[in-house]
């Protein structure tokens, strides 16, 4: 239990310390933007209580807005992000999560399987994204734009996350 | 209220997640005044949008009552206009304790209730009759021009007909050079008309404005009836015939004034002695 607890803070700070300081800054073009701190979400242990997650959720984003100087914005998304998270184990076939003994740990391919892991992914990051942009966006002008960004940005995430679960838990990833 | 403390202590993340939530978009909303303006006006759209739904019964309605009262009202303004007049002395030296002007025209206003503009001879129904004035032989306008002459009459309804009828002659002048001529209704297009009867040495522009020429006991004159449209007749003809756009849309008049020539009676008996009719 403690390990899940170190790793997990180790994972957030490494995290938002990255989007604060390397990505934020960084120019892309066409307006998009790197976001890759949903993946610390994304990761919690599959047992994590509801309540801790969507207040996870809540701190992580917040401290992304401190860093970064948006107040509110970051928090709103990852919060939703993590109350979607748990939305999602409550209704898909993972709905027993809480109470089945085999499934433990973090929802890596190793546990979820390849297309449950990529099909999580998809959905939990994508929804985080349209919310995002959307919350930036303030309304719906110019929604096109809003979700080419929504797009983009969810297509850096979802493979910056492929690749760092490919590349990092090779030993978990065997199913 | 068990049942409710229950669902409650089940779902507690629900009402964490919507206090947290509200709060960061509240924190966002607070520190940035550009996207709290572009919320506001968001919503103050959406809130439009639902008061121009709910609402649009209450506005057709009063729409409705402000239109009837602009009705009356430009009826009693039509009254007051100088053609609805005519002068009762042309002596210069005489002195008149009354006005030299006296009421010729009223105008009572009338909703249409049917109207045809397809057939050969067209009619149009309206929704007033004998007990408020209307006897046959009254001309009837539109806010825009002329629409026909009271054919038969009910207590409550009367039958006109229209500008748009085999047997519909009018008696129009050229607004600029005050030439008078006959306009009829061919029967092809229902917005065509043809003006015959005016001497070829007239200049005539495409264009030109067609109204009433007053020479008739039926409308008023400086009624507006429409535009030249083309030239008809060739070289050499003694009258012209030319086209004439109306100005008024036959398809779709609603609201009508029915003419009341107050001296009609008089005038007509003055004709009968003179031989005239």
């Amino acid at each position: 239990m403690q390990t899940y607890f170190w790793k997990n803070l180790i994972r957030f700070a490494f995290l938002i310390l990255l989007q604060a300081l390397v990505l934020e800054p960084m120019p892309l073009p066409g307006g998009l933007h790197a976001i890759v701190y949903p993946v610390a979400l994304l990761l919690l242990p599959l047992q994590a209580s509801p309540m801790l997650v969507v207040f996870a959720g809540f701190a992580c984003g917040l401290a992304v807005d401190i860093a970064c100087d948006i107040p509110g914005l970051n928090a709103a998304a990852a919060t939703f992000l993590a109350f979607c998270r748990v939305v999602y184990f409550k209704i898909t076939d993972y709905r027993d999560v809480f109470h089945d003994s085999e499934l433990t740990g973090t929802p890596l391919p190793s546990v979820l399987g390849w297309g449950g892991f990529l099909r999580y992914s998809v959905w939990m990051l994508s929804l985080f994204h349209i919310a995002y942009f959307l919350l930036a966006a303030c309304g719906f002008e110019n929604f096109l734009y809003t979700l080419w960004l929504a797009a983009g940005s969810f297509c850096l995430c979802f493979a910056a996350q492929v690749l760092a679960v490919s590349l990092f838990a090779k030993k978990a990833n065997t199913r | 209220m068990k049942t409710i403390f229950d669902w409650f202590k089940r779902n507690l993340y629900v009402v964490l997640f919507l206090v947290l939530e509200v709060f960061s978009i509240g924190l966002y909303l607070r520190y940035h005044q550009q996207e709290e303006a572009r919320f506001l006006d968001f919503c103050t759209g959406v809130r439009g949008r639902f008061a121009s739904v709910f609402g649009d019964r209450k506005s057709r309605e009063s729409l409705r009552r402000e239109n009837a009262r602009l009705q009356e009202e430009n009826a009693w303004l039509r009254a007051c206009m100088e053609n609805s007049y005519f002068r009762t002395s042309h002596v210069v030296d005489s002195v008149s304790g009354d006005s030299l002007y006296r009421q010729m025209y009223v105008y009572a206003e009338a909703h249409v209730l049917d109207a045809t503009t397809r057939m050969p001879d067209n009619y149009l129904l309206l929704d007033i009759g004998a007990k408020e004035g209307i006897e046959p032989g009254m001309a009837v306008l539109s806010p825009k021009g002329i629409v026909g002459v009271v054919d038969k009459v009910s207590p409550y309804f009367s039958s006109v007909i229209s500008v748009l009828h085999s047997q519909s002659l009018v008696s129009v002048s050229l607004a600029s050079s005050g030439y008078s001529g006959s306009l009829s209704w061919p029967g092809v297009k229902p917005d065509e008309g043809l003006l015959s009867d005016v001497p070829s040495h007239v200049k005539v522009r495409i264009g030109e404005r067609v109204v009433t020429s007053g020479l008739s006991l039926v409308y008023p004159g400086g009624i507006p009836v429409g535009f030249v449209s083309e030239v008809v007749s060739g070289e050499g003809e003694d009258f012209y015939q030319l086209k004439l756009r109306f100005s008024e849309d036959y398809a779709c008049i609603d609201k009508v004034y029915v003419v009341k020539n107050l001296y009609k009676e008089e005038l007509e008996s003055c004709k009968r002695t003179s031989g005239r009719i």
